[in-house]
């Protein structure tokens, strides 16, 4: 009996200390949404790959904020569903091909949701997680070229009981795309992009001083309705137009922003006259071979060949036909997010004294966040983009 | 009865050693999964990361080795040359300096870090090194992010990676730092020749020259 319960007590003791030893061993449960601790981001597609990078290192070699393996990660849900940038859409199959509307799953355990796919749809999802002053917290920070509106502000403090923080991270310049051949001349200004996008003008020797140009007719593309860049096109557009917003006459396409196959895959009569507002980032990370053929099935030994910006050109510089420079808009990077959060006392990883908004994108008066260390900037510049670390505080676009 | 009372006493004797033998492993097995380690790999420091394998040594500006310094020195060191070759996916690959903040009863993949230097593409995979730049951190601020809990200790890690490489975490060079007040002393520093990583460029450069 004694024995017996000798035996029994020392293997209940070895199992003991052996279930601590695999409870201390036991890995965590992979999944691939958010957990309620993760940090999560949504908006737009232009300043997506930013903070792809920014989360989860380049191509080259240099590491995002995950690498470190904390606790907490960075998640930046794109756009577009797709991470080569493009849109969803049914099955043509089906019947005739509309937009998908995709949908995200923004935290472990919740249902999916309509996936915000622009700078200023991923504000209305933020200033909308929460109602009644009470935050709901799936949203964290939004990337938007354009800061929040009053009334977004307005809307913010009432639904979610706290303004929204903006903190600028890089800049872009937005500049007029056409095909590599073209008719259109070497530059448009912005005054004649209002005229060519309020259907004054519609064919290129319409132009002030262009009368020897071509007699074709013009094809005016703007990215789709919520994309920040669309926004940013506007608001240039408008204040070429002496602070008027401009009607866009019935000829102007909407496209997917940001994608060189808008115009190199239009017809041969539309492609020499079509003309696209394109940021240069997204033009250079194209050019640096991120991008691969999607049409080419995954393989290690034969990988796709990279995309790139064949067929396409940027009007960076040059006059144009009205003695005017080329048309070009900044482009800010921001990332919005609730003020309250960076008030919080709450550090973030674990060990930490930081929050998680001062340990990655704004910590006024002390060591410069994960977006402004020297890693961080690195990763913007591979981004195509030029880092710009500016505490907006809470200003807002009027 | 005695006759029978004697051997019964053994049984329980040997019983009771045999189960403190196996209490005691298992506590030490216990003990040492809680620091991260089967043992420890130095005298004075207090834990062992099983997925450390070779060493760092640190580097001034001038190209010599450091075993302490000012946590305020910016950067904190200018190289990292690590001790055992890269393996054969990672030739000619790059490095990256990261600070990590070791925590008493829980094991080195739970501890909380940063990169203290962005990547640097080095050219001697007998010894891959990351090179700091002007712009790096001193060890200063990331105390300020993770304070030193253990013993006052950081531990660095390189780790490896590439273009179009995942990166390399499962198994790294280290260096433990051991910081009191605003100076640092590396514990159990190997000696390195630093000519030997002169060779590694910080991607850095490429975003702000040095």
């Amino acid at each position: 009996m004694k024995t017996r319960s000798l035996a029994v007590r020392a293997g209940a003791t070895a199992a003991v200390a052996l279930g601590v030893v695999a409870a201390v061993q036991l890995p965590a449960s992979a999944d691939g949404a958010p957990s309620s601790t993760d940090v999560v981001g949504v908006g737009s597609d232009i300043v997506q790959n930013s903070l792809d990078f920014l989360a989860d290192g380049d191509i080259h070699g240099n590491p995002g904020y995950n690498s470190a393996g904390n606790k907490n990660r960075l998640i930046s849900f794109d756009a577009t569903a797709d991470a080569n940038g493009r849109n969803g859409f049914t099955d043509p199959s089906l019947g005739t091909s509309v937009p998908l509307n995709p949908t995200v799953v923004l935290r472990a355990g919740t249902s999916p949701v309509q996936r915000p796919n622009g700078g200023g749809a991923g504000l209305t999802a933020l200033i909308n997680d929460g109602k009644n002053g009470v935050s709901s917290n799936l949203i964290s920070f939004v990337r938007s070229p354009n800061l929040p509106t009053a009334a977004q502000q307005a809307t913010a403090q009432a639904n979610l009981g706290t303004p929204l923080h903006t903190v600028e991270i890089a800049d872009d310049k937005q500049v007029i795309a056409t095909a590599s051949t073209t008719n259109a001349p070497s530059a448009l200004s912005a005054a004649e992009l209002v005229g060519i996008y309020d259907g004054t003008y519609t064919k290129w020797n319409q132009l002030p001083g262009n009368s020897s140009g071509s007699s074709a007719t013009i094809v005016p593309l703007i990215p789709q309705n919520g994309a920040g860049v669309r926004t940013v096109f506007l608001n240039a557009l408008k204040a070429a137009n002496n602070g008027t917003a401009v009607t866009l006459a019935t000829d102007v396409r909407q496209v997917q922003q940001n994608d060189p196959t808008t115009i190199t895959g239009l017809s041969d009569t539309d492609r020499p006259n079509a003309i696209v507002p394109f940021p240069i980032g997204r033009y250079s990370l194209l050019q640096s071979g991120y991008f691969h053929d999607p049409n080419t099935p995954y393989s290690a030994s034969a990988p796709a060949t990279a995309l790139g910006v064949n067929g396409i050109q940027l009007q960076k510089t040059g006059t144009a036909p009205d003695g005017s420079a080329a048309f070009a808009a900044d482009l800010p990077y921001y990332v919005i997010f609730r003020e309250s959060d960076l008030a919080s006392t709450t550090p973030w990883q674990p060990g930490s004294t930081l929050n998680w908004v001062r340990e990655l994108f704004l910590n006024p008066g002390g060591p410069a966040p994960f977006v402004n260390s020297a890693p961080g900037k690195a990763l913007l510049t591979a981004a195509g983009v030029t880092p710009d670390y500016v505490d907006k505080g809470n200003t807002t676009s009027g | 009865m005695a006759t029978h009372a004697k051997p019964r006493t053994n049984r329980t004797t040997l019983l009771t050693a045999a189960a403190s033998v196996v209490t005691l492993v298992v506590a030490g097995i216990v003990v040492a999964v809680l620091l991260g380690s089967g043992g420890s790999s130095s005298a004075s420091v207090p834990y062992r990361d099983p997925a450390a394998a070779g060493a760092l040594g640190l580097c001034s500006k001038a190209g010599v080795q450091i075993t302490s310094g000012s946590t305020t020195t910016k950067p904190f060191a200018w190289r990292a040359v690590s001790t055992s070759a890269a393996p054969r996916p990672y030739a000619s690959g790059t490095a990256t300096l990261y600070a990590f903040q070791p925590r008493e009863g829980v094991t080195p993949d739970g501890w909380s870090g940063e990169m203290i230097t962005a990547s640097s593409r080095y050219r001697n995979d007998a010894h891959p090194t990351a090179a700091a730049t002007g712009a790096d951190i001193d060890l200063a601020d990331f105390l300020t992010a993770y304070p030193a809990q253990y013993h006052g200790f950081v531990q660095l890690r390189l780790y490896l990676g590439g273009p179009n490489l995942p990166l390399r975490t499962t198994s790294y060079a280290t260096a433990d730092i051991q910081v009191s007040g605003s100076t640092w002393r590396q514990v159990g520093a190997p000696h390195v020749d630093c000519a030997v990583g002169m060779s590694a460029v910080s991607l850095e450069t490429e975003v702000q020259p040095s």
